[in-house]
């Protein structure tokens, strides 16, 4: 198996909204409470010594997923083939049935839930139909500063280092999400 | 797969007015609808670009409030109350309301006024046209937003744009040792053209400093911040040369060769000494102080060498000085007490950044329109210049790679050869044209392409004393903005999907915004609306009946650089090929014999003769940094304390976009006010504030932050105009603060009032 994974830098990345417009624009998701690409802003400081950063937050595609784990329904999957991890709707019970265990298992809330009645549980699929018609995914594709990128993690590791972690985010040794960074990081001194 | 054979590709691009971004777009079409759109691939992959905005565009195609029909006013002007009209009906009012109004005050009370060109070719060709042919006013929107650089930049430099031309080699991904970005935001308002490249020219060492009143995403991305108050840059820029030239860190060489530094300028008169002043054989040559001969000299314009730049020298009698002796003077007064002072930063920064200036081989200033548009905009972006001046950086930072490839509009210009053309007035004096009737009475208005209401300064005089005056309100328009509200008649156009066009952008490539779509509804394209309304007013002409394509292949044919019209048409992009870089005032530095540069001395002028010719102490011939009535020492300060910045915003390109959710939901718009400020105002962050001054009132949420300065509060502009039944703008546009004056050197001020935050009252 050889797990997808998504790249980050967060040096270059400048909170412009791109990839999150277009997940929702390439998945048909309207505007509302569902974001399968979540950006985060981090400010800190006072004027004029200011830090800011941003954090781009998909599903992480964990090797060891806990939303997997915890659905009752088992409607959660991690494909063998490349580790992306899959929600089937059909099988889903949603989320005033179940009280939604995935999202409390996720320490970065990727499942997703739209604000009706027992809502089903969606989230990143990485774009898997895209990848198997040969393209990048969307956020990837779109994203204006070249900030992200997707692929193999053995692969983006061996490009881009294999640093787990970043200004407002923290890595899981239990789940190994698949992320690797370019951390901003705040340098107060001159 | 039966899916992937039903879809079919088509390459266009987005013209929105992002300044000069404009991205390739690949739309997914089904049927007779665009289903997806994807960035589009470019000649070179690197100019292979995308943003949030162009992104969401067909959410502004298929928006379900889109104006479907022509449409005609039954309310009140602004009251939003309409019917339904034909086509036919709609031209049978404009043609019996043009003529009443012609025959009684002229074509000329006729004015078209049009949106920014970066809005295309054809449409904004399409009223230049008639506008021509009728002899009627164009009212030219360039120079509201940007009226101080062509003020600021032709008087020192010759040339009016220098946003397109600071820019300098970093277009052409040159980039240099050291990156001043001043007062510019490229991270948000011009994400691709500017943006990625400060990101590419940060990774392989180009130091980046920004110069900004708020703490900006580009200011995040930089080794160096500087915090300044708004509308204080020109006495930065004259600590920042106090510094250099008290360290010698100036380029003298440079001085002499290509500025008029040198040239003497008489202490009694405050003119440019002349050989006439002292019977001298060239009577209109200048003078400069020989340093060898220790005499003076008259000289030609590319013999000065060995002249003095400092000191104080008698001729006949007459007291003189270098011009740069001038500036140095007016420097020395900006110690970096006094500069710290007045702009709000720290004294050791001037001191290092001023040194860090002087001390780099390279340094490319980076600038738009941010500070252009505030109250002496004009004298802040001569301040900047002169930087660049005294240290050599002008073939650094004064070229481009801008070629305004196909922005030709001679097609429509020339519309009856042999004949005047029309009128024009630039949009700062239509104001006075509709109110007052002067220079002369304006009394129809055609917007295109233009919210004027929500997007030009003080929109409560605009409601009030504006609109009244005018006899009859044409607007074309996707939808009910809040200037559509006000007219007559709103007549609905295509979105950019719908028509065909070409786009002069990304340097250097020409893109073909291609027609993917049938118009939808009742909506026309504004090349076809003119083309029609020119035969209902009997005007005949050989391009009547010319279709969006006819005028893309006429223009193509007159360009030497676009070989087939046919093949660019195909591939949607052509990239320009060019024996060398366009680099401006390349010509002027390398050979200045033969290529003065466009000024009256045909150097860049440190002190301006022009604006000493006019006597006007608030446009001095140096630039020298002046408050004005609404800095943040005027006495309104002590009512109205807070200075209004009303910058460009990452979801909105302008007043476009504003209606769309998506864009609604990622960063809504809010004031953001600074902790300090809030916290005395007992205000918290997301608390529903007023923002207020004499000329109007906003409701809007507070973003309580530490970037932006203490004292400094910001409205994005773009946000749309929707008053209460009390005239309180619950909407946030920012315009309904901005004074709609202009500064004495012409810069529109945009960025420099003056307002006041409190809790709004419990609803």
């Amino acid at each position: 198996m050889s797990q997808m994974g998504f790249y980050f830098d967060q040096t270059r990345c400048t909170g412009c909204y791109t990839c999150a417009v277009a997940c929702k624009d390439w998945h048909d998701l309207p505007a509302g409470s569902v974001n399968w690409m979540r950006v985060q802003a981090i400010e800190k400081g006072t004027f004029p010594n200011v830090f800011v950063a941003y954090l781009i937050l998909p599903c992480c595609h964990c090797e060891n997923p806990p939303c997997v784990k915890v659905c009752p329904a088992d409607a959660i999957l991690k494909r063998e083939s490349d580790g992306i991890v899959l929600v089937d709707q059909e099988k889903c019970v949603g989320q005033d049935e179940c009280g939604g265990p995935c999202l409390k298992a996720c320490p970065w809330d990727a499942p997703q839930f739209d604000q009706v009645d027992n809502a089903k549980m969606q989230k990143c699929n990485f774009c898997h139909e895209r990848l198997e018609n040969g393209q990048q995914t969307i956020c990837v594709e779109a994203c204006p500063m070249y900030a992200l990128d997707a692929g193999p993690l053995k692969d983006l590791q061996a490009k881009y280092g294999d640093i787990t972690e970043a200004e407002g985010y923290k890595y899981s040794e239990k789940f190994k999400p698949s992320l690797t960074f370019k951390p901003k990081h705040w340098d107060k001194g001159d | 797969m039966s899916k992937e054979e039903r879809v079919k590709l088509v390459r266009t691009a987005c013209p929105a007015h992002c300044g000069i971004d404009a991205c390739g777009i690949l739309a997914h079409v089904k049927g007779d609808r665009i289903v997806k759109l994807e960035p589009a691939e470019f000649p070179d992959e690197r100019d292979k670009r995308i943003c949030l905005r162009g992104l969401t565009s067909l959410d502004i195609t298929y928006h379900p409030n889109r104006i479907k029909y022509p449409m005609k006013r039954v309310g009140k002007r602004g009251e939003g109350k309409f019917e339904r009209i034909s086509w036919e009906k709609a031209y049978e009012i404009i043609v019996k309301n043009f003529r009443e109004i012609s025959e009684k005050y002229g074509w000329k009370s006729i004015g078209w006024v049009l949106g920014g060109p970066g809005a295309g070719t054809t449409k904004f060709g399409a009223y230049l046209r008639l506008a021509s042919l009728t002899q009627s006013t164009r009212v030219s929107a360039w120079g509201y937003g940007d009226a101080g650089l062509p003020c600021g930049s032709r008087v020192i430099l010759g040339h009016q744009f220098p946003y397109i031309h600071l820019h300098g080699e970093f277009w052409q991904r040159k980039y240099p040792e050291l990156l001043m970005v001043w007062a510019t935001n490229p991270a948000e308002s011009m994400p691709l053209q500017n943006m990625r490249k400060f990101m590419d020219a940060k990774e392989i060492g180009t130091q980046v400093i920004v110069v900004d009143p708020r703490f900006t995403v580009t200011a995040s991305k930089a080794d160096e911040y500087i915090g300044l108050y708004p509308g204080t840059d020109s006495a930065l820029a004259l600590g920042i040369m106090n510094i250099i030239f008290q360290n010698d860190l100036y380029d003298k060489e440079f001085i002499l060769d290509h500025t008029n530094g040198a040239y003497l300028v008489r202490i009694d008169t405050g003119k440019m000494l002349r050989g006439k002043d002292f019977n001298a054989k060239r009577e209109d040559a200048y003078v400069i102080w020989h340093e060898k001969s220790n005499s003076h000299q008259t000289v030609s314009r590319t013999n000065v060498k060995e002249a003095n730049l400092t000191g104080n020298y008698t001729i006949e009698g007459i007291e003189c000085k270098p011009a740069l002796q001038l500036l140095i003077e007016l420097a020395s007064e900006y110690t970096p007490e006094r500069t710290a002072e007045i702009t709000g930063v720290d004294k050791d920064l001037i001191i290092k950044l001023a040194k860090r200036i002087g001390n780099s081989k390279k340094v490319v200033f980076l600038t738009h329109m941010g500070f252009t548009r505030t109250y002496h905009g004009d004298i802040s972006l001569r301040g900047v210049i002169s930087v660049a001046a005294i240290t050599g950086n002008i073939t650094t930072s004064v070229s481009s790679g801008y070629i305004p490839a196909a922005l030709n509009w001679n097609p429509f210009l020339k519309a009856i050869p042999d004949k005047p053309s029309f009128h024009r007035i630039g949009i700062l004096n239509l104001y006075d044209a509709v109110i007052s009737g002067k220079p002369y009475p304006i009394k129809a208005l055609w917007f295109a392409f233009i919210n004027f209401l929500n997007q030009c300064a003080n929109a409560n005089k605009i409601i009030k004393e504006f609109y009244p005056k005018l006899d009859f309100i044409v607007q074309t328009e996707l939808f009910m903005t809040p200037s559509a509200r006000y007219a007559d008649l709103i007549l609905p156009v295509c979105s950019f999907f719908e028509f065909s066009d070409f786009m002069a952008q990304p340097y250097p490539n020409i893109q073909l915004q291609q027609k993917v779509i049938e118009p939808l509804y009742e909506s026309k394209s504004d090349l076809e609306i003119s083309i029609e309304l020119s035969k209902k007013l009997g005007i005949s002409h050989p391009m009547d009946g010319a279709t969006d394509d006819d005028i893309l292949r006429l223009i193509s044919s007159r360009r030497s650089d676009i070989p087939d019209y046919d093949v660019m048409k195909q591939d949607g992009v052509l990239k320009i090929k060019m024996e060398a870089p366009v680099v401006s005032f390349k010509e002027q530095i390398e050979d200045p014999e033969n290529n003065p540069f466009p000024t009256l001395s045909g150097k860049i002028e440190i002190f301006c003769e022009h604006l000493e010719e006019m006597q006007n102490p608030l446009i001095p011939p140096i630039p020298k940094y002046m408050g004005h009535p609404e800095s943040y020492d005027a006495p309104l300060a002590a009512k109205y304390p807070l200075q209004l910045l009303t910058t460009h915003y990452k979801t909105r390109a302008h007043s476009i976009w504003h209606n769309v959710p998506w864009m609604r939901e990622v960063d809504p718009h809010a004031v953001w006010i600074n902790t300090s400020d809030a916290k005395e105002r007992g205000v918290q962050d997301g608390d529903l504030v007023d923002v207020y001054n004499d000329r109007g009132r906003i409701r809007i949420p507070a973003k309580v932050t530490e970037r932006i300065m203490p004292g400094v509060v910001n409205v994005s502009e773009g946000a749309w105009y929707d008053p209460d039944d009390q005239g309180v703008d619950h909407g946030g546009c920012a315009n309904v603060l901005t004074n709609d004056d202009h500064s004495p050197g012409g810069a529109v001020h945009l960025n420099s009032s003056l307002v006041q935050v409190e809790l709004a009252p419990p609803r």
